[in-house]
């Protein structure tokens, strides 16, 4: 897969997962989106579905040592994020660990063997003063330029 | 003293912003965030020091004094003993030849040699005692000051060879080490912390990502 595409599948994907269907479309995170715009749509997301999933930014990185050319496989790092309201009147399913696993899955699945082999390399999560968490999964994949 | 200016500007610059966001965050103020970055900036001058010292990082080897006496002695050199156990040396000498003023035996002759043998183990035991303590000690912040954010690091001797300096808006590492501008200026250490450390600034910037959903979730209280 090319590097541009990967950030749109990972978001297809997550669109067309069963499990994570109600929570409305995911957000694809990018640099030319205005920060004001970005935050209102997370807050959007929030506040219909109690659930805010986010595509991060993609980096990519080769081996120096070797030889390259534009058809070079390239390691591709990205996080998903994963915001939960605390709130009773926002109450989801999955919610917590049975979000993550969701989309952990949801992320990795091969429905076609052109899909790349998308690994799941970690997670992080905080708690906001206020309650709310973010998760952070990260994830590696192979792409070509 | 060595004052390093050349990436101190772009480190200043991304602390600035730094403090603008890890305050906001709530971690603290202002003051906190020297505190923390000026001990991380200490402690990655130690590390960039220390690996320079004689001997090479970690603990140094215990007989390095005498293996460089033995590499001289092989070259025909002797080794050089300081001033102050030259001068004790020199009283040693005259009081042994007042003890055996006229005695040309083989007994006093070994004498005068294992004299003069016993200054030169002093002289390398104290070589041996100060390997590793030279251009990074300024950096142990043992002992407070005056109690006005100066906190002083005094050598064997009790005489300040450093001190940490704190005030509103700064935090200040000075060093008065011998050598110490030599060693950073051949390894460039002091400039490649600063690019470190500035680097590090940046990466905690970087994830605008998770600064948009912190903002959002501050937000959404204020507005319950």
């Amino acid at each position: 897969m090319h590097l541009s595409e990967l950030q749109a599948h990972v978001g297809k994907k997550l669109e067309a997962a069963q499990a994570l269907a109600a929570f409305g479309k995911p957000l694809v995170f990018s640099h030319f989106t205005d920060d004001q715009a970005a935050r209102e749509l997370i807050d959007k997301s929030l506040r219909a579905y109690g659930v805010c999933i986010e595509v991060g930014v993609i980096e990519a990185s080769g081996d120096g040592e070797k030889p390259q050319n534009r058809y070079s496989l390239l390691d591709a790092r990205f996080d998903v994020y994963v915001a939960e309201s605390p709130e009773e009147s926002k109450k989801h399913t999955p919610s917590d660990m049975e979000l993550v696993a969701a989309v952990a899955t949801a992320v990795q699945a091969r429905s076609a063997t052109s899909d790349p082999a998308i690994r799941c390399i970690g997670y992080a999560a905080a708690k906001s003063e206020n309650g709310y968490i973010l998760h952070a999964l990260s994830f590696t994949s192979p792409v070509v330029l | 003293m060595t004052t390093v200016e050349s990436n101190l500007k772009e480190f200043n610059a991304a602390f600035a912003r730094y403090v603008e966001v890890w305050t906001a965050r709530g971690h603290g103020i202002l003051d906190d965030a020297l505190e923390k970055k000026g001990r991380d900036i200490g402690i990655r001058l130690w590390k960039g020091f220390t690996a320079h010292k004689w001997g090479g990082a970690g603990k140094p080897p215990s007989n390095l004094a005498r293996s460089e006496l033995d590499d001289r002695a092989a070259e025909g050199r002797g080794i050089k003993v300081r001033a102050s156990l030259r001068d004790e040396y020199l009283a040693a000498r005259t009081e042994l030849r007042n003890a055996t003023r006229g005695k040309k035996t083989a007994g006093v002759i070994k004498k005068k040699i294992a004299l003069w043998q016993s200054f030169v183990g002093r002289e390398l035991a104290l070589r041996q005692r100060g390997i590793g303590v030279l251009a990074a000690s300024f950096l142990w912040f043992r002992k407070r000051g005056r109690g006005n954010g100066v906190y002083l690091v005094p050598n064997r001797r009790g005489r300040a060879i450093g001190a940490v300096e704190r005030g509103p808006t700064f935090f200040r590492i000075i060093a008065d080490v011998a050598g110490q501008s030599v060693v950073d200026s051949r390894y460039a250490i002091v400039e490649s912390v600063l690019a470190g450390a500035t680097e590090d600034i940046e990466s905690y910037l970087k994830t605008r990502e998770r600064e948009h959903f912190r903002a959002v979730f501050a937000n959404l209280v204020n507005a319950a």
